[in-house]
């Protein structure tokens, strides 16, 4: 189970500097064709802390693997793996995203009205590896 | 939902000592009811019955609150002279029945582990059908990054976002904070106060999930599993998704139904059933289901007053 204690004392925030508006620029991997640090309509957002805190990530797309996945805006948990490691989350589409807690969807599923954002509950251990939307394309 | 900015002491004692006591053996307690709702060895794993289902939205369910928040979301967007025709909604491919990964043995002989009905996203930026007054009228403005990290909340209920100023109009009419999309997401879920995480179940189902799989009975299981796909001579640990360690791209959905896939697919399945593994998972998660709902009842319980007050108000939306 996570400690948001420990959290709250990793010196891992990098020092980027948001631009104000969203418009996120970082050094996100090769493969992040829409991990872009911008919260666009349409994406799922995976939190690194509790009340879409700290550092965070944006998926268009189906996801298999987030342990490939990095919080990549700034803020503490930047550049940490995203699998398993999400404390908040915002669906910021017009239409379902589903959450997994295995990959390749497997294991247990949930979903995710559109526009709906919330914090893993603290009482068990936040498991997402997987995510796929359902829209129309 | 409850905003968090730390875990409480003692809500991280408690839980360290119901670990301890579901650990010291791994197994389910003995107070909790041993007798599972299905039998495995006669049901596929699709059609196991679980605990927790009574507490979850039904495929119907879910399919009438989205609708419900689509004819909400056209409500607001007419407000502010617009037309809105939500997309439809395809229905989803089979994903949910790979709870402990691929079971069915037919499904792997024809289509490996791809997935039948799977219709792979498009390559690149997605395309915005609507114009960008549109847009902003549906999604509001983009979200404020705060310093240091993280985004500034939209409002959380109704009535917060009534109160809350978007500083956006389209056609001389004022966006709502968050977009008619957020409007009608609060309009269903949280009108007065928001509603218990709607992912609480599913929390709750994960960590049956993990327990049950690293109980002695399971683990030993797994082991077996392990054990016997190597005898075809598959390197594999992890009987949920073991593409990767196969060497399998599921970012590639051709590549999960080769007959090399489909060979290591049905390998996979009969291992399973050799060594009983979704039985004894199934077993044991179901325990584990019952300690954790005899431990968190009463959210369990607002949890399901509050899903059936949102399924009557969808009816009333939908006109049923």
């Amino acid at each position: 189970m996570k400690s948001s204690t420990l959290r709250r004392t990793l010196a891992t925030a990098v020092a980027l500097g948001a631009l104000g508006t969203g418009s996120l620029v970082t050094a996100a991997p090769a493969s992040a064709a829409m991990k872009d640090g911008r919260a666009d309509f349409g994406e799922f957002i995976l939190h690194y802390s509790a009340g879409l805190d700290e550092s965070w990530t944006d998926f268009a797309w189906d996801e298999d693997y987030l342990f490939n996945d990095r919080f990549i805006t700034p803020g503490s948990g930047y550049n940490q793996a995203v699998d398993n490691n999400a404390e908040s989350y915002l669906n910021r589409a017009d239409f379902t995203w589903y959450v997994y807690t295995g990959a390749v969807h497997t294991g247990n599923e949930g979903w995710l009205p559109d526009y709906y954002l919330g914090d893993f509950s603290s009482n068990f251990k936040n498991q997402v590896s997987s995510i796929y939307n359902n829209d129309a394309n | 939902m409850h905003p968090r900015t730390s875990r409480p002491a003692a809500a991280l004692l408690l839980s360290a000592g119901l670990l301890l006591t579901a650990c010291s053996t791994g197994e389910p307690s003995a107070s909790a009811d041993p007798a599972p709702l299905s039998d495995p060895s006669r049901v596929s794993a699709a059609q196991l019955v679980y605990p927790l289902d009574p507490y979850k939205a039904t495929d119907e369910q879910r399919r009438a609150l989205e609708k419900a928040q689509d004819l909400l979301a056209v409500d607001c967007m007419k407000r502010l002279g617009i037309t809105y025709r939500p997309a439809a909604r395809p229905v989803p491919a089979a994903r949910s029945t790979q709870r402990y990964g691929l079971t069915d043995e037919v499904r792997a002989a024809r289509y490996g582990y791809g997935t039948p009905g799977y219709v792979p996203d498009s390559a690149g930026p997605r395309s915005d059908p609507l114009t960008p007054a549109e847009r902003l009228a549906l999604s509001g403005p983009p979200l404020e990054s705060k310093p240091g990290g993280g985004m500034k909340l939209p409002p959380r209920t109704l009535e917060e976002q009534r109160r809350t100023d978007s500083g956006r109009t389209v056609n001389g009419k004022k966006v709502p904070a968050g977009g008619c999309g957020r409007e009608a997401h609060l309009r269903l879920y949280a009108e007065k106060k928001e509603p218990e995480d709607l992912l609480y179940v599913f929390g709750m189902e994960g960590e049956a999930l993990t327990r049950a799989k690293a109980s002695p009975k399971v683990a030993a299981a797994v082991k077996a599993w392990s054990a016997c796909m190597a005898e075809k001579g598959y390197r594999v640990t992890d009987p949920m998704a073991p593409h990767k360690e196969l060497g399998l791209n599921p970012e590639g959905e051709a590549d999960l139904s080769t007959p090399k896939a489909v060979a290591a697919a049905k390998q996979d399945v009969a291992c399973k059933k050799r060594v009983r593994l979704v039985g004894l998972w199934y077993e044991a998660e179901v325990g584990f289901q019952r300690e954790l709902m005899e431990e968190h009842a009463e959210t369990l319980k607002q949890v399901r007053t509050e899903h059936e007050e949102r399924i009557r108000k969808a009816a009333k939306v939908n006109g049923n």
